[in-house]
């Protein structure tokens, strides 16, 4: 599978996934290709990428935009202050200081890391994310989720049931649970409890002083 | 005074931090955070016992920083301290999740101390992993004779580094 490497400072990234074999770079900056990876690097310009469907995609800038547009691969994102915009992708790995994180969908599981942006995750199969102070909305959930913040808000709306073990200390917590769903609340690690078998999934909402809602409970 | 001797040398540096540090020195008090440094030391120590290719360098409050000979000895005693907290948690004897991150090039020894661009891109690495997450840079892995015995590692990205004019790509180690 085809991978695209991309490394910008200030400069937007735009990346168009689209039905195409190659790869197409517009904007100024240094493209190498090395089989089929292929890297861009010494932006200069903002910078538009066209990619086949599907192309995994690693971008890292500074305080530069990021914005993918089709269905990617693999999408590794790291910036301090860009704003992460992904309409699809299989899986994700997301890293920011302060940019706001926003994913339409994504067939396998997310990783976000965050300090102080919102992470907004329309649909996806599995996450686990960890803000300082953003506040974490995962809706459309079809797997087990790790939500961990200090003090932003963390709501999370599950399709099926799964296990989920959110934390904070001082933001609000709440878990919407597919109907019908019997769930068994838990205070030690998620990942060490055996799932009753007069239980769906097992949840485990801890928060130091905020409230916290699991619906239906 | 004594001149302070210097001499360079090559090898990995890694980072370790742990998550929640001051939260939970906050919620129970100054003697119990001091005993869990003291468990991470004896955890550290134990690791690096085994290991004659590392030392440790020097803590950092809540941190540490790890010399090892080689990015090969880098990356095996990060993955071996990594397991070491991470059995000690579930256990119960080590409350915190540990973040590290590790990097591969010339550093200057200046006493027991070693200073130059590869300990700065090390601590930045660390700053970026998430709780229980160890990452790496490219040049580690690139210097790496048995990068891939074992491990998995997924790209991260590149990131800058202030005073670094090229980015630094990283992986990270799938530890589990």
């Amino acid at each position: 599978m085809a991978a695209v490497r991309i490394s910008s400072g200030s400069q937007r990234v735009h990346v168009v996934a689209e039905q195409r074999d190659d790869i197409e770079v517009e904007g100024d900056a240094r493209v190498e290709v090395d089989g089929l990876r292929t890297t861009v690097d010494k932006a200069r310009s903002r910078l538009t990428i066209r990619v086949p469907v599907g192309t995994d995609v690693v971008v890292g800038t500074t305080s530069g935009r990021v914005e993918i547009d089709g269905s990617i691969g693999a999408a590794s994102v790291v910036t301090e202050s860009g704003r992460i915009e992904i309409a699809e992708a299989s899986s994700l790995d997301a890293r920011t200081t302060s940019a706001r994180v926003q994913v339409g969908a994504v067939a396998g599981r997310c990783r976000v890391r965050n300090k102080s942006g919102r992470v907004e995750i329309g649909a996806c199969a599995g996450a686990d994310v960890a803000t300082k102070s953003g506040r974490i909305d995962l809706r459309r959930v079809t797997g087990d989720v790790e939500a961990h913040c200090v003090s932003g808000r963390i709501e999370v709306r599950l399709d099926t049931a799964s296990d989920v073990d959110a934390e904070t200390v001082s933001g609000r917590i709440s878990v919407h649970l597919p109907e019908g769903c019997r769930p068994c609340r838990v205070d030690g690690p998620v990942a060490e409890a055996e799932t009753p078998a007069d239980c769906d999934c097992i949840v485990r909402a801890a928060s130091v002083s905020g409230r916290v809602e699991v619906t239906p409970s | 005074m004594n001149p302070v001797s210097e001499a360079a040398c090559t090898g990995a540096a890694l980072f370790t931090d742990l998550v929640g540090f001051t939260a939970y020195t906050d919620s129970v008090g100054d003697a119990a955070a001091v005993g869990l440094l003291d468990r991470q030391t004896e955890i550290v120590g134990s690791v690096l016992q085994r290991d004659s290719a590392g030392r440790l360098v020097k803590e950092l409050g809540d941190g540490l920083m790890i010399w090892f000979d080689s990015a090969d000895a880098g990356l095996a005693g990060a993955v071996e301290l990594m397991h070491a907290i991470e059995d000690a948690r579930r256990e119960g004897s080590f409350p915190l999740a540990v973040r590290m991150g590790l990097h591969h090039g010339e550093a200057i020894e200046r006493g027991d101390d070693l200073v130059g661009q590869t300990i700065n891109i090390a601590a930045r690495v660390s700053a970026l992993a998430g709780p229980g997450e160890l990452l790496v840079s490219d040049d580690v892995m690139g210097a790496c004779a048995r990068a891939g015995d074992g491990l998995l590692a997924s790209p991260i990205g590149p990131v800058s580094v202030k005073g670094v004019s090229a980015p630094v790509w990283l992986q990270r180690i799938d530890v589990a």
